[in-house]
């Protein structure tokens, strides 16, 4: 940083020097980022995307090149459909139940209030509590014969007491994608509430003035103005969703009857349960495709902002 | 000169004036602001952009090598706890002592084992390292490191319903071992354990924790309704439907979750119908034979009428053995070392009201004695290990005679058959007799083809369905003896 | 403070009119209704962890019971929990450091510098992460193994660094596209080079999202699980996976693991109370601006 700070003398080697460290300091910012990703990344990316067109015996150490028969395999399998199907509706529901939730909180949470900062930390509390953890609590919580839910459910109304929370097909993707929304919406909130406080307050001053009503205010000075974060929380959201494993593994294994087998699960079994890596790795590949694919359209307003 | 995208233009709004001058406004605020605090953290920070330097960078060219060097077999893998210990060349007969033996197993080994490792230690020198993982999990770490001629273990412990032959070629033969240092009275080990673990007349690995399906019933439940032990399935399902009292207290107990314990579960009644998985040479699937659609239809009977608790789909091992402590099931066929958490007054609210039995038999299938699903937990020494002979000497030692008594009275399945008539084990576990003859009767449920996982994917994904009501009883036997056939 | 950051703090200060009222009551009944969907499932989980194995599993479920200790004496006795404690703050502390420091630097480059591959270079940085973590497993493990990395702090503080940093880049690089340029560029004309514009103009500016993106970081890697199972062993065993050795082959010990749940859960709750008043500050920073 010494060298930087010489940059200010103007003599003629300097701003040549100075021209140098304008092309390359770009790059130089970009090398810890880089270092830790290809370090630990791009190998595994790489191994993937081969192993996907061979098979590969982990025991015996030989690798097979096998064309397209991996991507055949899973194209005739049901059970690649459905961990699809199911996949896709956990996301849209979680993702969209999250982002409405934690844009209420933020709204809610950002003002000044006493004790408004044990609040805040009180409501991003499931956030700090470890997948594994989360995860069975909520089935404790939703268990169909000692559960506390329907306990206090059927104590409101009793034919609530009994519903099959884990048993049933619907049920089970309910309770999958409730648990994710207890444990995922206090990060949305957070993030939109650091939104929030970044945005300067005199346009919305100038709203009042103008005697714009409050969803007014909210959509045309708000939302606007928080669009980055919204963004990036939206963005992250879908693509930690869409490979989500450890909550609905703890809570349902997949089950009943693989309404609740997500892609991830599918995937866990295929390399870890069979060790069968080349599907598995065609698996992984279309995922990393489809990812990438529900992201473009953020993707493409990302590189429009860029 | 940089668009900032739509924000920016807002911020060009006429209304907003601060924008002024900047420049002046911005660094005086911001050294008022959490300065010393950012300060710090920028010190870690450079300390931390070394540690990155250091460590990811040499790792780049490599990672893609890496698989297939290792696959190649090319690599040794030297790791610290190897180097430390050359492999004893010749002369087995006395045992190295001194050192530490990593072992890599369920949890439930950890407090099992933890007295006599010490006792180990103080004996001969020699540490023994547990490493205890759970489900999901273990079964994966456990054949990452056999694929890749790890020597992080010197013992692995595996399940002999899950335990594939693929990895075989990782695992040394006990057989040289044995003779080098014999184990303790072998003539008093279960037979049926011990051959859980041989395959082609090779001792691959040593059974340490036993278990099988037996009946837990309440004893105080059957008496007071004047009830005798089942004998076939329509008197279980005739004293279950006796002690069914919803939703307080259920008949009977069903597991159905999706991850195995559904197959554990309906095994038992597959076999005890006289039905079975596949033929002997593994060359094709017999589920489908009258004993198998009469078996899966007995196993959904039980969940629609009612008999067990509602939520079959969702119940686990663990959701069992709790309904049994809670008296929300007054009888269950379930895996015999939970005889001794039921009983157990600290964990159960009915010590000493049960009894157990025999699994009943179908009346039709001709059958003398009923077959549960027997489970061993076997422990294997990895070829890739630096310490073989002592790693056995330990687990020789682990299970003898005395040992075995002892992991008994913690809540262990013997594998020594003296052990159920040990006096002091009765008292805590009275189906110790049940147990033998279950044992001697067991199966090993899918039988060890090399596409079992997958298999045991298949039934248990089908018999969930079944449990959840999705599926008729006829359509999972037909689609599970489609999709293993397609195995084969 | 001449001025009130906040129009709803200058109306509580005039006479309380009957419709401020109602929204005051609205707004914490709001909160009210917050903080019961989030607390309950962690209260339960508290309340298990004061309860014997017997009551765990009392049907009607007991909210009113003699609490015990014994779960926590347990966890305290028979697991080395304070050790994996230690190891999950090394590795959360150490993968945080690391992520904040790399994703500054490349947020700012992205947010502020043109350059050859920008575009490319932040697609990569976003679409290397979406490669499943299952699918990273065999392969990251062959590696560790042979870089003898498996079981080491400096090991899972890499692969955190790796898979939590995408993330930690376009939060703050949303964050820096909120401070104007032009101050960067007044800066400028001042002679300063953009390593010090960073760190001494923008970065305090930024201070609240690099504090969220720090909690971020840092929660991500002290509650990973699945890596930390796999490539672990008793030197660099995390908290997690420690708690997660409860679910026995009997059951699962609910009483042991949830008092455990209920210590890890302590540190996180304490770190986002104290970063909690440092985005209040930010909120300062943002009603100046």
């Amino acid at each position: 940083m010494d060298a930087q700070g010489s940059v200010n003398v103007a003599s003629a080697p300097a701003s040549r020097r100075h021209w140098i460290y304008q092309r390359l300091s770009p790059y130089l910012f970009l090398l810890p980022v880089t270092v830790v990703l290809v370090g630990i990344l791009l190998g595994p990316t790489i191994f993937a995307g081969f192993v996907s067109f061979a098979t590969y015996d982990m025991f015996g150490g030989t690798m097979k090149y096998a064309g397209l028969q991996n991507y055949s395999k899973i194209a005739a399998d049901p059970e690649f459909f459905q961990s699809l199907g199911n996949t896709l509706v956990y996301t849209l529901l979680t993702v969209g139940v999250e982002f409405l939730f934690g844009l209420g909180i933020a709204l809610l949470l950002n003002r000044e209030l006493p004790g408004m900062g044990v609040i805040r930390a009180l409501v991003i509390a499931p956030w700090i509590l470890s997948d594994v953890i989360a995860g069975l609590d909520w089935r404790m919580m939703l268990q169909d014969n000692y559960g506390v839910v329907n306990y206090l459910l059927g104590v409101l109304w009793a034919p609530a007491g009994s519903t099959p929370w884990l048993s049933a097909p619907g049920w089970a993707m309910v309770s999958v994608v409730l648990a994710d929304v207890w444990h995922n919406t206090p990060f949305v909130a957070l993030l939109l509430l650091a939104g929030l406080q970044a945005i300067p307050q005199e346009p919305f001053e100038a709203a009042r003035i103008d005697g714009a009503s409050s969803w007014r205010t909210f959509r045309h000075v708000t939302v606007p103005l928080l669009s980055p974060a919204i963004f990036a929380v939206v963005l992250f959201r879908t693509m930690f969703a869409f490979r989500e494993f450890t909550v609905p593994w703890t809570i349902t294994s997949g089950g009943p009857s693989n309404s609740t087998e997500l892609l991830s699960i599918y995937l866990y079994k295929q390399m870890l349960t069979f060790f069968n890596f080349g599907t598995a790795s065609a698996v992984s590949v279309v995922m990393l495709a489809l990812t990438i694919l529900a992201t473009l359209a953020f993707l493409r307003g990302l590189f429009r902002e860029l | 000169m940089e668009s900032n995208g739509q924000h920016t233009d807002y911020r060009q709004d006429p209304m907003d004036t601060s924008n002024d001058k900047p420049s002046s406004a911005m660094p005086l605020l911001s050294r008022r602001l959490s300065r010393r605090k950012l300060l710090a953290g920028f010190g870690a920070l450079a300390g931390g952009a070394l540690l990155a330097a250091c460590g990811g960078q040499p790792s780049a060219p490599a990672s893609t090598a890496a698989p297939t060097k290792a696959a190649s077999g090319a690599a040794p893998a030297p790791t610290a706890a190897a180097a430390a210990q050359p492999t004893a060349a010749a002369a087995p007969a006395v045992v190295k002592k001194g050192g530490t033996i990593n072992w890599l197993g369920h949890p439930v080994f950890d407090a099992l084992t933890k007295d006599l490792r010490a006792q180990y230690q103080q004996m001969t020198g020699t540490k023994v390292k547990f490493e205890g993982i759970p489900y999901p999990g273990l079964r994966d770490k456990i054949y990452l490191e056999l694929a890749s001629n790890s020597a992080s273990y010197d013992l692995v412990t595996m399940g002999s319903q899950w335990w594939t032959f693929d990895v075989n070629s990782k695992i040394e033969s006990l057989d040289n071992l044995i003779k080098a240092d014999q184990p303790e009275k072998p003539a008093n080990l279960n037979s049926g354990l011990i051959d859980l673990f041989k395959v082609q007349g090779q001792q691959i690995g040593w059974p340490l924790r036993s278990g099988v399906f037996i009946l837990h019933y309440r004893k105080d439940l059957y008496d007071a309704a004047g009830l005798q032990p089942p004998k076939t399935f329509d008197d279980y399902r005739a004293n279950a439907q006796k002690l069914n009292k919803p939703p307080d207290q259920f008949g009977a107990y069903v597991m159905g979750t999706a991850d195995g314990f559904a197959s554990d579960d309906f095994i038992n009644y597959l076999y005890s119908f006289g039905g079975k998985i596949l033929t002997d040479d593994f060359k094709s699937c017999v589920l489908n034979s009258e004993a198998g659609y009469a078996a899966a239809e007995y196993w959904a009977s039980l969940i629609k009428g009612g008999l067990v608790p509602p939520g079959t789909a969702s119940h686990n091992y663990s959701d069992l053995i709790a309904a049994l402590q809670q008296g929300l099931a007054a009888q269950a066929i379930a895996f015999s070392p939970y005889a001794v958490d039921i009983n157990d007054p600290k964990k159960s609210k009915f010590s000493g009201k049960f009894d157990w039995a025999l699994v009943p038999v179908d009346k039709k299938s001709g059958l003398d004695h009923s077959s549960t699903f027997l489970q061993c937990w076997g422990v294997f020494i990895p070829k890739a290990s630096a310490r073989k002979d002592t790693t056995w000497n330990f687990v020789s030692w682990l299970t003898n005679g005395k040992n075995d008594i002892a992991m008994a009275m913690s809540g262990n399945g013997p594998v020594r058959n003296p052990t159920f008539d040990d006096a002091a084990y009765k008292k805590i576990n009275p189906s110790g007799a049940v147990t033998v003859k279950a044992m001697t009767y067991g199966n090993l449920g899918i039988p060890a083809a090399p596409k079992r996982p997958q298999i045991q994917n298949v039934l248990t994904t089908q018999f969930n369905a079944v449990a959840a009501g999705t599926k008729s009883p006829k359509e999972a036997i037909d689609e599970s003896t489609k999709q293993i056939q397609a195995l084969l | 403070m001449e001025r009130s950051p906040n129009h709803l703090e200058t109306k509580n200060r005039r006479p309380v009119r009957p419709r401020a009222l109602v929204g005051q009551t609205l707004v914490w009944l709001g909160i009210a209704a917050v903080l019961f969907w989030t607390l309950f499932p962690i209260y339960w989980l508290v309340t298990i962890s004061l309860k014997t194995r017997v009551q765990i599993f009392s049907m009607p479920p007991l909210f009113l019971f003699a609490p015990t200790v014994e779960n926590y004496q347990r966890v305290i006795a028979e697991v080395n929990f304070d050790r994996y404690f230690v190891n999950s703050l090394i590795i959360a502390g150490a993968s945080t450091i690391i992520v904040l420091f790399a994703s500054l630097l490349s947020a700012y480059a992205f947010s502020r510098m043109r350059f050859a591959g920008r575009k490319l270079a932040y697609f990569l940085v976003l679409a290397i992460r979406t490669l499943p973590p299952v699918a990273a497993i065999p392969p990251i493990f062959l590696l560790y193994m042979n870089l003898s990395l498996k079981d080491t702090p400096l090991g899972m503080v890499l692969l955190y660094s790796a898979f939590f940093v995408s993330f930690a880049v376009l939060m703050m690089k949303s964050f820096f596209d909120e401070v104007p340029v032009e101050i960067d560029e007044a800066a400028m004309v001042d002679g300063c080079s953009r390593a010090r514009i960073l760190w001494s103009i923008v970065l305090p500016v930024v201070a609240p999202g690099t504090a969220a993106t720090a909690i971020f970081a840092f929660i991500s890697a002290w509650n990973e699980f699945f890596f930390a199972l796999v490539f672990t062993a008793s030197n660099a065993k995390t908290a997690p996976v420690a708690l997660a050795s409860f679910v026995g082959e009997s059951g699962v010990d609910w009483g042991i693991m949830t008092a455990g749940s209920t210590i890890v859960m302590l540190p996180s709750l304490l770190l986002i109370w104290i970063i909690q008043k440092h985005l209040v500050k930010g909120l300062a920073v943002g009603a100046v601006k």
